[in-house]
C-alpha cells in the first residue's frame, strides 16, 4: 500500500516537465561547477576534498527546487481543490505524510544525484581547467551523497514541507527557503568562507564554533576541519567526522525532529479553517451596510467606455494588485528579510577597526556594501517570484472568467500588472535608501547625498525594473508558474551568473539588463557611465518594450494549448507597428553599441586576448635575452580634457645604448588596447609590427654609448564602451593615467606571457621554464630616468605628476603645470588631474602636500600629519633624502587603486584613506597605515630597486615599507596596537601558506605575488630582527643599504641584505639567517599556568609550555628540529609595572617560573616576537583564560 | 437579439462539445437544458468570448461577437459555473473594482448600484466580509452581483441557482424575470423544473447538439395523451425495464412508478397521465440516444 502511494507520488513529479528540467539543470550545474568552486586550495579536481563542497553548494541550490517540489507535494491538493476528496479517502495521517514526504525526498535526491552525471562527464570532457582528475570513483560520489547530501536534503525538505503543510502557501514556503539561505550566509560570512569573496575574517574560537553550528548545510565545519590540510591529504582523504561537524549535524537533526514533531502535532487531515481573514485596517467604510437601504432597487447604470476609462481601469487594477501585495503576509516577511540583510551588510561599516578608528557613514560607502551584488540579486529573486504570482493570479484564484468578461481592455489590465511588477524593485530600493538614511541619522551624520541616492535608483534600478519584461514574457510562454519561474531563473543565471561568459558570449549585449562599467565614485559620480548608460538603457528599454508588446494579450483559457499555438497567438495579437518599431530600435541601438565598442577596441574576448598574448610570445620571444637599449630620459607634453574623457600626449624617450656592443634592432612593446598615432625612432626603421609590439632596425647599428630618440603621440578618448583600462583612464574628476604598461616600453616584457599551463598548451606554447634568473639579474639600476612633463587640464582642476613643480599658468579655459624631477627617478610615472583642495606643510626641507577631493576633504589633515611623520622618521632613521616635494593625492575608487607610490607622488584611494573618522585619541587607522606605507616606498622601492624582483627583491620594497609602517604604528599608537596588528598579519601568513600550490620559499627567494610573504612574514621578520638586534643596529644596516645600493649604486640582492645585517650583528647571524633564508616556524602550546600564593604574600607563577620548531626541507616538507633559544616573556602587574623575563627554552616541554610581588594582570610569551609561532594567538588566549580563573 | 449560426467546437482531447448549434435568442428568459457534459458551459463560454469556436458565427444586436468580443463584453453580465475571488478583499471592495472594470466610472452612481446589487442578492449584511470566507451559496450570489454591475444587455448565468437555498433561489428567479423584461437572459440548468417555471423559451442540448427548441409548454402539449404510468413493487424494476420501453422510473412512497411513452396503453395497469417537462426531456434524450 505504502509502496503504491510512493509510486504514485513519484509519477506525480516524473511526469512533470519540472522534474526533467531540474534534473537537467543540476547535471549542468555539476558539469559547470566542477573544478570551479571550493576553497581554491589546489587538489585533484574530483577528490573528496573538492567534491564535498561542490555537492554542498548543490544542496544549497536545491533549496529553490525543493521549495517548488514541496509546493507540489503539499499544495497540489490546495491548488487543485482536491483537499476534501483526498482527506476523506480514509488514508491515515501517518501514511499520507510519509508518502508525500518520501516522494519529495526521493525526487529531491534524484535531482541532486543527477549532478553526479555532470561531474563525471566533466572528467571525460576536454576541460581546460587548471588541475587534473583522478580516476572516477562512483563509490566516492555515493558516499558523499549519503553522508553529506542526504542529511541536508532531509533537513531542507522537512523544513519546507512542514512550512508548506502548515501555511498551505507557496510564498511562505519560498520565504522559508530564503531564511535558510540567510542562515547559511551568516555562517559563511562569519568565517569568511572561500565561497564568498572578501577578506577572510579572523574570529575567536567561540565565534568559530557558532559559525559551525549556524550553518544548516554544514559547509562551514567542513572548511574549518580541512583548513590545515596539506596537498596529499586533500588529494586522498575523506574527512573523518569532526566534532564540530557532528555537533552541527546533531543540532540540525534535532531541529528537523522538532520541525517534524510540530508538523505531526499541528497537522490533521482537515481543511484549513482560519484562511483569508479580511484586512483589518482598510475596510472601506464609506459605504457601510448601514448606509445602504436594504430595499435599494437595482437600476442599470450606463457604463462609459470613453477616454477616461482606460486610466481608470489601470488605476483600479494597480490598486488591487498593490492591495493584494500589502495584504499578504509573505510580502512583509520578504520585506523584513530585506531589511535584516541590509542591516547585516551596512552595520559593520561603522564598527571600530583594529585601531579603534571608525569609518564615516558616507553614502557611497554604505551603498557600496550592497549596491552591486546583494541589491540586484535579491530584487531579481523577488521579481522572479512575483512575476509568477502576478501573472498567474487570476488563474490561481479561479477568477479569470469574471475578470475577462468585464470588457476592460487586456492591455490596460496587463499594463497595471506590469506596473506593479515594475514598482516592486523601486520599493526595495526605497526601503534600502530609507534604511541608509536612518543609519546615517543614528550615527549623527546628516549629509544626505540625494544625488547619489537618485543615481542609485536610476542607474541601478532601471535595469531591474526592465527585468520584469523578460520575466513576464517567460511566464506567459510557459504552461505554468513553475516552468515560467525556472526559465526566468535560468535567464538570470545566464545574465548575472557569468554563464554567458562561459559560453563565449562575452559582449554585454548578451546579458539582459547589464550596463557595463556600472560603478560609482565620489570624486567622479556616475559621470563616466552616462554615455554608456544612455545607449545601453535605451537598448534594454526597446528590448523590454518589444517583449511586452509581444505579449499584450491576456490568457483566454488557452493555457492548455501547445506552445506553437501559443506562439502563433502571440504573433497575431500585438500591435504590429509598435512591435516592429521597437524591434527596429533594438537592432539600431544594438548596431550602434556594437560599432562604438568595436571602435573603442572593446569586448576583446578572453580567447582573443589570450591569442594576442600567445602571438606576442611567438613573435618576439627572441628578444627576451637580446641586448636592448634603455630609456634614459622621458619628456612628455600631456593635454587632459576631463569633460570629454580624452587625453593627447606627445612623448619623447631618450634612448641610450648602455651595452658595450652595437645594437642593430630594438623591440618596442605596445599595449594592444591603446592605439598610437605616431611612433618613430630617430635613425631606425620599422621592420616588423603587430598590435603587441614593433621592431625597429637601426641603420647603422646603435653604437655603444650612443643616444637616440623615440617619439610617439597618442590621442585617446574613452567612452566606457571599450575594454576596461585599469589605472589608465581620464575621468571628469579624478583622472589617473599610469604610464607603465600603457605607453611604449623598450624590450621584451615577460609579464605579457600567458601564465596558466592549460592556456599555454592550448596556444601551442611550451610550459614556462621556471629556471630562476640569477639573484643579480639586474647589475645596474636600469629603470631610473630623467623626467620632465608639461601637463595641462581644464581650468578648475589641478594636474599632478612626479617631480618638482617648476612653473604653472593658465587662462580661463585651461591650466598647465610644468614638473621636472631634480634627479633620476624610477620609471613609475602617473599623471593625475582633479578638482583638488590642497594643504601643505614643510618637513625638514621637504614640501609635503595633500590633495583631497575638493568636495570631500575629510581627513586630509591627518594624512598630512602621517606623511610628515613618515618623512621625519625616514630621514632620521634611514638617512638618504626623499624627493624635495612629496604629494599625497586622492584618486577615485574607479581607478582600482587603494594605495600606490610613484616618485614624489603618493596615490591614496578616495575611500581608502580619506574617509576614516577617528575616535578621539586614536592616531591610527587603515587609511593612515596605508599612507605611511606608500610614503615609506619613497625609500623602499623608489630609491633602492632590487636586483631581482622575482627572488627576494620584495624585501627591499614591500617588506621594508611594511616594517616602516609597523614601527611608526608603534610610535603613534603604542606597541600593544602594533602587536595586535602584527598578530593578524602572522595569522594571515599561516593561513595562506597552507593554501598555496607551490611549497613556500624563504624570504630571500620570494616572488612579488606571494603577498603573504612580502608583507606578512617580511614585516614580522624585521620586527623580530629589530627586537633581537636592537633598533640602532637595524637602522645602521639599513642606512648602509641605502648608501651602497640606492641609485646609482649597484642594485641589492637578498644576500647583500643578509650580509649587511650580519656585518652589523655577527652574534645573531644564525637568527638572521633563520628568518631571512629559511622557512622556519614554531608551535607553542600552553600546558599549565599556575599561580601559588606564598606565605609572604608574594605569588609564584609557573607556566608549562611545550615548544616545537619546524624547518622546511628541500622537498618542501616541514621537519621537526631540535633547538635551544632564549625566550623573552613579560608579566604585567596590577599597578602597571612590566617585569621582563628571559628563559632558556628548547624543543619539548619547558617551564617558565618566577616569583611576583603581586598578582599579574597579563602575561606575554615571546614578548620580542622572535619566534614565528603558529599558535601565538591561542597560547595568549589560553594564558588570559588561565589568569582570569 | 442573439443569433448563433453553425457553432462547432471540438476540444483538443477530441471531445466534440458543440456540433453545429443554431440559435436565435430574443429578449426574455431563455433556458438551456441538458445533462452533464452536454456542452452548456462550452456554449456560454464561447458566447462570452472566453473561448474560440472552431467554426460558426455569433451575433448580438448586429455585432459580430467572435471577431469583436469586447463589444459584447461591454454589455455582458456573466456568472461562470464555478469561480473564485481574490483573497482578503471584502465584497464591497471587489464589487467596486469590478464596477470600474465594467465602465461604471461615476463614483456616486457606482456606490448606489453596488448597494442595490448587494441588496438584490441578499449580501448587504456580509458586504464587509472577505468574499473568500463566503459560503458556497453566498459566493454564487456574489457572482450574480458582479454580473449585474453596469448595464448588461445580455446576462449569461451558468447554473446560477445550484447551491442556493429555496428562499434565495426564489428571489433570484424573480430578479431574473424582472431583468429579462428588456434583456436577453440565458440560464443554463439541468433542473427541468426551473426551466418550466421561468423560461418562456428554451432549448434542450445533448452531446453538443440541440435536440429541441421552442416553448416548453408547447413541448408538453405535443406529448399530451402519450404518457402512461404504472405503479409497481420496487423488486419488479428490472423485469419492467426489459418488458417496456421505459421513459423514466421514480420512487414514490416506496413504490416504483414507471412512465412509458406510447400512443396506446402498453399493458394492463397503465393509466394515462398529464405529461410534464421532465417527460419531454427524458423522451428527447432517449430518442437522441437511440439515433446516436
Ligand atoms: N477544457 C476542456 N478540455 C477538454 N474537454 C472539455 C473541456 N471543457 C469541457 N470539456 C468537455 O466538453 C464536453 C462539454 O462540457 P461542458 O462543460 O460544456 O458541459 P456542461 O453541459 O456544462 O456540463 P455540466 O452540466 O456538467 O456543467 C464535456 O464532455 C467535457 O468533458
Ligand atoms: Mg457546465
Amino acid at each position: 500500500m505504502f509502496f503504491e502511494l510512493l509510486c504514485f507520488e513519484w509519477r506525480c513529479y516524473s511526469r512533470r516537465f519540472l522534474w526533467l528540467a531540474a534534473a537537467f539543470t543540476f547535471a549542468g550545474l555539476g558539469f559547470a561547477m566542477t573544478g570551479r568552486v571550493g576553497s581554491g586550495a589546489p587538489t585533484l579536481l574530483n577528490s573528496a576534498y573538492a567534491l564535498i563542497p561542490l555537492y554542498q553548494l548543490l544542496t544549497l541550490a536545491a533549496v529553490v527546487k525543493i521549495a517548488a517540489f514541496s509546493a507540489i507535494a503539499v499544495l497540489r491538493d490546495t491548488n487543485h481543490d482536491t483537499e476534501a476528496l483526498v482527506y476523506s479517502t480514509g488514508v491515515t495521517r501517518a501514511r499520507f505524510l510519509a508518502a508525500r514526504f518520501s516522494g519529495l525526498l526521493t525526487v529531491s535526491f534524484s535531482v541532486v544525484a543527477a549532478a553526479a552525471l555532470g561531474i563525471v562527464l566533466r572528467a571525460h570532457w576536454p576541460h581546460g581547467l587548471d588541475g587534473t582528475f583522478a580516476g572516477i570513483n562512483p563509490l566516492l560520489h555515493l558516499r558523499i551523497l549519503i553522508v553529506y547530501v542526504l542529511p541536508n536534503l532531509l533537513f531542507i525538505a522537512s523544513l519546507l514541507f512542514a512550512v508548506a503543510l502548515r501555511t498551505r502557501h507557496a510564498a511562505a514556503t519560498f520565504v522559508a527557503g530564503l531564511i535558510l539561505y540567510a542562515f547559511y550566509l551568516a555562517s559563511a560570512s562569519l568565517i569568511g568562507s572561500p565561497f564568498m569573496t572578501g577578506e577572510p575574517a579572523t574570529i575567536g574560537p567561540k565565534l568559530q564554533c557558532l559559525a559551525a553550528l549556524l550553518d544548516p548545510l554544514a559547509v562551514t565545519p567542513f572548511f574549518q576541519q580541512t583548513e590545515s590540510w596539506t596537498r596529499p591529504m586533500r588529494d586522498t582523504l575523506f574527512p573523518p567526522f569532526s566534532r564540530l561537524w557532528l555537533a552541527n549535524r546533531t543540532l540540525w537533526l534535532a531541529v528537523t525532529a522538532l520541525v517534524w514533531r510540530n508538523t505531526l502535532r499541528g497537522f490533521h487531515l482537515q481543511l484549513p479553517t482560519a484562511r483569508a481573514k479580511p484586512w483589518r485596517f482598510s475596510l472601506p467604510t464609506r459605504t457601510g451596510p448601514s448606509a445602504m437601504c436594504a430595499d435599494a432597487v437595482y437600476r442599470a447604470v450606463q457604463p462609459s467606455h470613453g477616454p477616461t476609462q482606460n486610466p481608470r481601469v489601470w488605476l483600479a487594477c494597480l490598486r488591487l494588485e498593490l492591495g493584494l501585495l500589502v495584504r499578504s503576509v509573505p510580502f512583509w516577511i520578504i520585506l523584513g528579510l530585506w531589511c535584516a540583510l541590509l542591516l547585516g551588510e551596512i552595520a559593520p561599516l561603522t564598527q571600530p577597526d583594529l585601531f579603534g578608528a571608525r569609518r564615516l557613514p558616507l553614502t557611497a560607502l554604505l551603498l557600496k556594501r550592497f549596491q552591486f551584488d546583494l541589491l540586484p540579486g535579491f530584487v531579481l529573486l523577488v521579481l522572479l517570484f512575483y512575476s509568477g504570482e502576478i501573472r498567474w493570479r487570476e488563474r490561481d484564484q479561479d477568477i479569470d472568467a469574471l475578470v475577462a468578461t468585464t470588457a476592460a481592455g487586456d492591455g490596460v489590465v496587463l499594463a497595471a500588472k506590469l506596473t506593479t511588477l515594475g514598482l516592486l524593485p523601486l520599493l526595495f530600493f526605497a526601503v534600502a535608501v530609507l534604511l541608509c538614511v536612518g543609519f546615517q541619522c543614528s550615527h549623527g551624520w546628516f549629509h544626505f547625498e540625494a544625488k547619489q541616492y537618485l543615481g542609485l535608483v536610476l542607474f541601478g534600478g532601471l535595469p531591474l525594473v526592465l527585468w520584469s519584461a523578460p520575466f513576464w514574457l517567460l511566464q506567459n510562454l510557459a504552461p505554468n508558474k513553475m516552468i515560467g519561474s525556472l526559465a526566468g531563473a535560468i535567464l538570470c543565471v545566464l545574465s548575472y551568473g557569468g554563464l554567458c561568459g562561459a559560453l563565449g558570449l562575452t559582449h554585454p549585449l548578451w546579458r539582459f539588463g547589464v550596463i557595463p562599467g556600472y560603478r560609482y565614485s565620489d570624486m567622479n559620480g556616475y559621470h563616466h557611465l552616462i554615455q554608456v548608460f544612455a545607449w545601453y538603457s535605451a537598448f534594454w528599454v526597446a528590448l523590454a518594450l518589444a517583449m511586452v508588446l509581444l505579449r499584450l494579450g491576456r490568457q483566454r483559457g488557452d493555457a492548455a494549448q501547445p506552445l506553437p499555438v501559443r506562439l502563433h497567438g502571440l504573433m497575431k495579437r500585438p500591435r504590429w507597428t509598435a512591435l516592429t518599431l521597437s524591434l527596429l530600435c533594438v537592432i539600431g541601438l544594438g548596431v550602434g553599441i556594437g560599432v562604438q565598442t568595436h571602435r573603442a577596441g572593446g569586448n576583446r574576448t578572453t580567447a582573443a586576448s589570450q591569442q594576442q598574448r600567445a602571438e606576442y610570445e611567438h613573435r618576439f620571444a627572441a628578444f627576451r635575452h637580446r641586448a636592448q637599449p634603455k630609456i634614459q630620459a622621458i619628456e612628455t607634453e600631456m593635454q587632459l580634457f576631463p569633460e570629454q574623457q580624452r587625453y593627447m600626449v606627445e612623448g619623447r624617450y631618450q634612448i641610450h645604448n648602455h651595452h658595450n656592443q652595437p645594437l642593430s634592432d630594438m623591440l618596442v612593446t605596445l599595449n594592444p588596447k591603446l592605439t598610437l598615432q605616431t611612433l618613430q625612432v630617430a635613425g631606425a626603421t620599422r621592420s616588423e609590427r603587430d598590435s603587441g609590439g614593433v621592431v625597429f632596425r637601426f641603420d647603422p647599428p646603435l653604437a655603444p654609448g650612443a643616444v637616440t630618440t623615440l617619439s610617439f603621440t597618442i590621442d585617446h578618448r574613452n567612452h566606457g564602451f571599450g575594454a576596461p583600462m585599469p589605472r589608465h583612464r581620464v575621468f571628469a574628476n579624478g583622472t589617473v593615467l599610469h604610464s607603465s604598461g600603457w605607453f611604449p616600453t623598450i624590450g621584451y616584457v615577460p609579464a605579457k606571457e600567458l601564465q596558466s599551463a592549460a592556456q599555454r598548451t592550448k596556444q601551442g606554447l611550451s610550459p614556462i621554464r621556471t629556471a630562476a634568473a640569477p639573484a643579480d639579474a639586474k647589475p645596474v639600476h636600469d629603470d631610473f630616468i630623467q623626467f620632465e612633463t608639461r601637463i595641462s587640464t581644464s581650468a578648475d582642476q589641478t594636474a599632478l605628476a612626479p617631480g618638482r613643480l617648476i612653473a604653472q599658468g593658465g587662462n580661463q579655459n585651461r591650466r598647465w603645470f610644468h614638473y621636472r624631477a631634480d634627479r633620476p627617478i624610477r620609471n613609475a610615472i602617473v599623471y593625475l588631474s582633479a578638482r583638488y583642495s590642497h594643504e601643505k606643510q614643510e618637513v625638514a626641507g621637504v614640501q609635503v602636500s595633500v590633495y583631497a577631493d575638493a568636495a570631500r576633504p575629510n581627513n586630509s589633515k591627518r594624512l598630512l600629519q602621517a606623511a610628515a611623520a613618515t618623512l621625519a622618521f625616514g630621514q632620521r632613521r634611514f638617512g638618504a633624502s626623499p624627493p624635495s616635494e612629496l604629494r599625497i593625492a586622492a584618486v577615485p575608487t574607479l581607478s582600482g587603486i587603494s594605495g600606490y607610490a610613484a616618485p614624489g607622488l603618493v596615490l591614496v584611494g578616495e575611500h581608502s584613506g580619506f574617509e576614516a573618522m577617528h575616535r578621539s585619541g586614536g592616531a591610527m587607522s587603515h587609511g593612515i597605515r596605508r599612507t605611511i606605507h606608500e610614503v615609506a616606498h619613497q625609500w623602499w622601492g623608489l630609491q633602492v630597486a632590487p636586483a631581482n624582483d622575482d627572488s627576494g627583491g620584495m624585501l627591499f620594497v614591500e617588506s621594508l615599507a611594511k616594517t616602516t609602517e609597523l614601527m611608526l604604528m608603534e610610535d603613534m599608537a603604542g606597541s600593544e596596537v602594533m602587536g595586535r596588528y602584527l598578530d593578524r598579519e602572522v595569522a594571515r601568513y599561516f593561513r595562506e601558506r597552507r593554501r598555496v600550490t607551490e611549497p613556500e620559499v624563504a624570504l630571500s627567494h620570494m616572488a612579488p605575488s606571494q603577498r603573504y610573504l612580502t608583507y606578512a612574514k617580511g614585516g614580522a621578520a624585521f620586527v623580530a630582527l629589530r627586537n633581537r638586534l636592537g633598533a640602532a643596529t637595524l637602522d645602521r644596516a639599513l642606512q648602509r643599504l641605502l648608501q651602497d645600493h640606492a641609485y646609482p649604486g649597484r642594485p641589492p640582492t637578498a644576500t647583500d641584505l643578509v650580509d649587511l645585517l650580519i656585518a652589523e650583528a655577527p652574534r645573531h647571524a644564525a637568527f638572521i639567517r633563520e628568518w631571512l633564508t629559511t622557512v622556519t616556524f614554531y608551535r607553542s602550546n600552553l600546558e599549565r599556568c599556575e599561580l601559588v600564593a606564598l606565605a609572604d604574600g608574594r605569588q609564584r607563577l609557573d607556566i608549562d609550555l611545550t615548544l616545537g620548531k619546524w624547518r622546511q626541507d628541500e622537498a618542501g616538507e616541514a621537519q621537526r628540529e631540535a633547538f635551544t633559544d632564549q625566550l623573552s616573556w613579560t608579566v604585567t602587574l596590577g599597578d602597571g609595572t612590566i617585569l621582563h623575563q628571559t628563559t632558556r627554552v628548547c624543543d619539548g616541554p619547558n617551564r617558565l617560573s618566577t616569583i611576583l610581588p603581586s598578582r599579574p594582570t597579563a602575561i606575554t610569551i615571546d614578548a620580542e616576537r622572535a619566534l614565528l609561532d603558529e599558535n601565538r594567538t591561542s597560547t595568549q588566549q589560553a594564558l588570559r583564560a588561565a589568569l582570569a580563573r | 437579439m442573439l443569433t448563433i449560426r453553425n457553432l462547432s467546437k471540438t476540444y483538443a482531447n477530441g471531445v466534440k462539445a458543440l456540433d453545429r448549434v443554431n440559435l436565435d435568442i430574443a429578449p426574455g428568459l431563455f433556458g438551456l437544458l441538458g445533462p452533464n457534459g452536454a456542452g452548456k458551459s462550452t456554449l456560454m463560454r464561447t458566447i462570452a468570448g472566453l473561448q474560440n469556436a472552431d467554426s460558426g458565427d455569433i451575433h448580438f444586436d448586429g455585432v459580430d461577437v467572435r471577431h469583436n468580443p469586447n463589444a459584447l463584453q461591454r454589455r455582458l453580465g456573466y456568472v461562470p459555473q464555478s469561480f473564485g475571488v481574490y483573497p482578503r478583499f471584502s465584497a464591497l471592495r471587489l464589487l467596486d473594482h469590478f464596477a470600474v472594470l465594467k465602465g461604471v466610472g461615476d463614483r456616486r452612481r457606482r456606490r448606489e448600484q453596488i448597494a442595490a446589487v448587494l441588496a438584490e442578492t441578499g449580501l448587504a449584511d456580509a458586504a464587509n466580509r472577505a468574499v473568500s470566507t463566503y459560503s458556497g451559496g453566498m459566493l454564487r450570489r456574489f457572482g450574480i452581483a458582479v454580473a449585474l454591475l453596469g448595464d448588461p444587455a445580455l446576462i449569461i448565468t451558468d447554473e446560477p441557482t445550484a447551491g442556493l437555498d429555496p428562499e434565495e433561489r426564489n428571489r433570484f428567479h424573480q430578479l431574473l424575470a424582472r431583468l429579462a423584461a428588456n434583456r436577453v437572459v440565458i440560464l443554463s440548468t439541468h433542473i427541468v423544473e426551473d426551466v418550466r417555471n421561468l423560461c418562456p423559451r428554451a432549448v434542450i442540448l445533448a452531446a453538443g447538439r440541440i435536440l429541441r427548441h421552442g416553448t416548453p409548454a408547447q413541448w408538453v402539449a405535443e406529448l399530451h395523451g402519450k404518457v402512461w404510468r404504472k405503479t409497481l413493487a420496487p423488486h419488479h424494476a428490472s423485469a419492467a425495464r426489459q418488458k417496456y420501453d421505459l421513459l423514466s422510473t421514480r420512487l414514490q412512497e416506496g413504490q416504483l412508478m414507471i412512465h412509458v411513452v406510447a400512443d396506446r396503453a402498453p399493458d394492463d395497469g397503465f393509466t394515462p397521465v398529464e405529461p410534464d417537462l421532465e417527460d419531454v426531456y427524458f423522451h428527447l434524450l432517449q430518442r437522441n440516444d437511440r439515433q446516436g
